[in-house]
């Protein structure tokens, strides 16, 4: 593909000859993807390998905000999401830190084993469905790798003069990233290695419900749990969670969830019919509707639609409990319906 | 209707041409703005109003490098400080105006009129069109009497161009095909379409030089970069393996909910040596952004912008309505709601939930 000296960021259209420009017969919504070089690579901790991606042809990368984070996709059955870990002040470089997942069902490996300096790798994005709301106070608390979005959280709070405080979880010191460069924050960061200190003590740092703070969390499921179960005398909408994983019991149908429902596309004038074992998603995808989507588990948030009429069966790790509860939203890649006909603004 | 726009965000004050050795008073996102430049080159920008009486400093004068209150004399320096009082030995303590961060990249001073911490969070965006570098490009500015989300808009959904120029669209083109793709990421939304073959308008015809005795591929894309500036471009395969683009960059500021600063510029990277296809260009341009200012102005004096987002959607408003997103996502963060909310409810403001100061 030439590129092209319009290019104002990497995604913008390059300037291919026209000739070459194969026009789709039908038209997309898309997230944008571009291919990436890694230009450095950081062992920081025991398991966790820091990457800096970069354009190849040296152009700025779009902008994105503190929580952001991008899809890694080394092929189409292969998508991964990582936080953006660096500074959104840096728009030639985006850095992301992956832990090596005993689990791995091949994310985490494909990056520790075959992402060097210099290797190219498509990635989409960024998306953001953890940004750093504006308030006068942050608790950040963050479990082993869930360090990641923190750290341009951290920045951006410094930047606008909030208060804040991080509790930082891991299984031992030296597995635990960025240990050091948090150091410079002094008593504002508490570094909590399970080995030394068991687990990260809630209650003692999360005090009682404060209505100038927000709270920040990302970590390992239980972590999660434990914060979301800690916090569940403060504001509604004062604590932010990130999940990386589909939360346990989420797929579980609710009672009077239908098998076979009526979707109705509003905008598009399209209706269809979800059967039994079919998403949503797959439903719409087939009948030509344009439908974004990512990891396809109710994890990511990509595929969120505004529900105009009718009351989803909510089965994603996305939006909180009181979000689910206005059922004006849902995520198509999951969720399913408790009325026989869900009206959906696409 | 209340302020609907990002104030984290870099937005042009002025183009570099506008900001000499006398002073610019302007108003930018409802805030009084005094721009000036030092000789050293340097742009300052100060709150246009004196800490005494609210006289505009704008209509003051320059003493060396600091800035002349018209009224009773005070003088204030590049960081707003008050640095004399005529009628007294002593400054008053802390007497002060505001001083915005500003960053000069021609041809636009850029002006940061958030959080002032947060702008070192952020940078104008590159503009290479503007650069020079292959590109040739020239100016307009107007102040245009709609809400600055109307501009972007009209500019966001270009199928309105065989009725509003009828005259710039190319002969048998009676409409303008679907999108081909939106793109979108968290800040920024990227549409493209590939139009039919088609006879060269006369604007095309005249600027490129192309011969007239056959049919053209074109595309046209365009970039929200962010609630500050968009860009689009008109390619024409020349079939020389060539391809002629005209780009269009609109900076879009705005000075009140129904008033907005547009700073349009006009580039093309082709005839770079030859000024009368810029001129030709220019002039082109400058009535298509006539007419378009028109069509805006009118529908904000009838629907206003509220009235016009609440009309219906077409599939041509898939650009729009991922970028009505973004804006509803930064002004959520903004103001500490949860964008969540924000996003299902991007048409009306409802008083947030969980309201917090700040």
């Amino acid at each position: 593909m030439n590129v092209s000296p319009t290019a104002t960021f990497a995604g913008f259209v390059a300037a291919e000859k026209l000739a070459d420009v194969v026009s789709t017969p039908k038209f997309e919504v898309e997230e944008l993807e571009t291919d990436l070089v890694v230009a450095g690579r950081d062992i920081l901790a025991e398991g966790v390998v820091a990457l800096s991606l970069v354009d190849p042809t040296g152009r700025p990368l779009p902008e994105w905000t503190p929580g952001a984070h991008v899809d890694l996709v080394p092929n189409a059955s292969l998508v991964r999401q990582y936080s953006l870990c660096g500074s959104p002040a840096d728009t030639g470089t985006w850095r992301i830190a992956v832990l090596r997942d005993p689990q791995s069902r091949g994310g985490s490996d494909f990056v520790h084993d075959k992402l060097h300096v210099g290797f190219s790798v498509r990635v989409r994005g960024p998306r953001n469905h953890f940004p750093l709301v504006s308030a006068p106070r942050y608790q950040f608390i963050a479990g082993g790798i869930g360090i990641t979005p923190m750290l341009p959280m951290i920045e951006a709070a410094e930047a606008a003069g909030a208060a804040w405080q991080l509790a930082y979880g891991g299984r031992k010191r030296a597995s635990m990233a960025f240990v050091g460069d948090l150091a410079a924050h002094g008593e504002r960061v508490t570094i909590w290695p399970q080995d030394e200190r068991g687990l990260l003590d809630l209650p003692g740092i999360l005090g009682s419900a404060r209505d100038d703070t927000l709270v920040y969390c990302c970590g390992p499921e239980p972590l999660l749990s434990a914060v979301e179960g800690a916090c569940a005398s403060w504001p509604a909408g004062a604590l932010h969670v990130e999940r990386f994983a589909a939360k346990p019991g989420a797929d579980q149908p609710a009672p009077g969830a239908r098998d076979s429902f009526e979707v109705i596309c509003q905008r598009s004038g399209i209706t269809v019919t979800v059967p039994a074992g079919r998403s949503v998603f797959e439903v719409l995808e087939d009948a030509g509707v344009s439908v974004l989507g990512s990891c396809l588990e109710g994890v990511c948030g990509t595929c969120e639609a505004a529900v105009i009429d009718g009351t989803p069966d909510h089965r994603d790790s996305v939006l909180s409990a009181e979000e689910q509860a206005r059922n004006d939203a849902m995520m198509l890649c999951v969720s399913r319906s408790l009325s026989d006909r869900l009206v959906i603004d696409l | 209707m209340t302020p609907n726009y990002p104030r984290d965000c870099w937005y042009v004050a002025a183009t570099s041409d506008e900001v000499g050795s006398g002073l610019l008073g302007r108003t930018l996102l409802d805030r009084p703005v005094v721009l000036y430049r030092l000789a050293s080159g340097e742009v300052v920008a100060l709150e246009d109003r004196c800490a005494h009486r609210g006289y505009p400093l704008s209509r003051g004068r320059l003493d060396g490098g600091l800035l002349v209150c018209g009224y009773h004399g005070l003088r204030y320096d590049t960081a707003g400080a008050c640095a004399g009082v005529p009628s007294q030995p002593n400054v008053p303590y802390g007497v002060r105006v505001r001083a915005y961060p500003v960053r000069e990249q021609p041809p636009f001073v850029w002006i940061w009129l958030g959080q002032p911490g947060r702008s070192s969070l952020h940078s104008p965006p590159a503009l290479p069109w503007l650069s020079g570098d292959g590109w040739s490009s020239s100016g307009t500015t107007v102040c245009v009497a709609a809400n600055y989300m109307l501009v972007h808009e009209h500019y966001l959904d270009l199928t309105h161009i065989p009725e509003v120029h009828p005259e710039e669209t190319p002969p048998g083109l009676e409409q303008l095909p679907p999108l081909d793709h939106v793109s979108v990421s968290e800040m920024s939304v990227t549409y493209t379409r590939t139009l039919p073959p088609a006879d060269l308008a006369d604007w095309e015809a005249e600027a490129t030089g192309l011969p007239r005795d056959r049919e053209y591929k074109r595309r046209h894309h365009g970039t929200f970069i962010s609630p500050a500036i968009l860009a689009e471009g008109w390619q024409i395969d020349g079939g020389d393996g060539q391809l002629y683009e005209q780009a269009r960059i609109h900076a879009v500021t705005p000075e009140s909910p129904a008033r907005t600063h547009l700073f349009s510029r006009f580039a093309h990277n082709f005839a770079l040596d030859r000024a009368l296809v810029g001129q030709h260009l220019h002039a082109v341009m400058a009535k298509v952004m006539r007419e378009d200012v028109a069509v805006i102005e009118a529908i904000e004096a009838t629907a206003g912008y509220e009235g016009s987002a609440s009309g219906i959607h077409l599939t041509a408003d898939a650009g729009v309505l991922q970028v009505r997103r973004i804006v509803a996502r930064m002004l959520a963060t903004e103001t500490g709601r949860t964008p969540a909310e924000a996003d299902r409810a991007p048409r009306s403001a409802p008083a947030p939930k969980t309201a917090r100061p700040g």
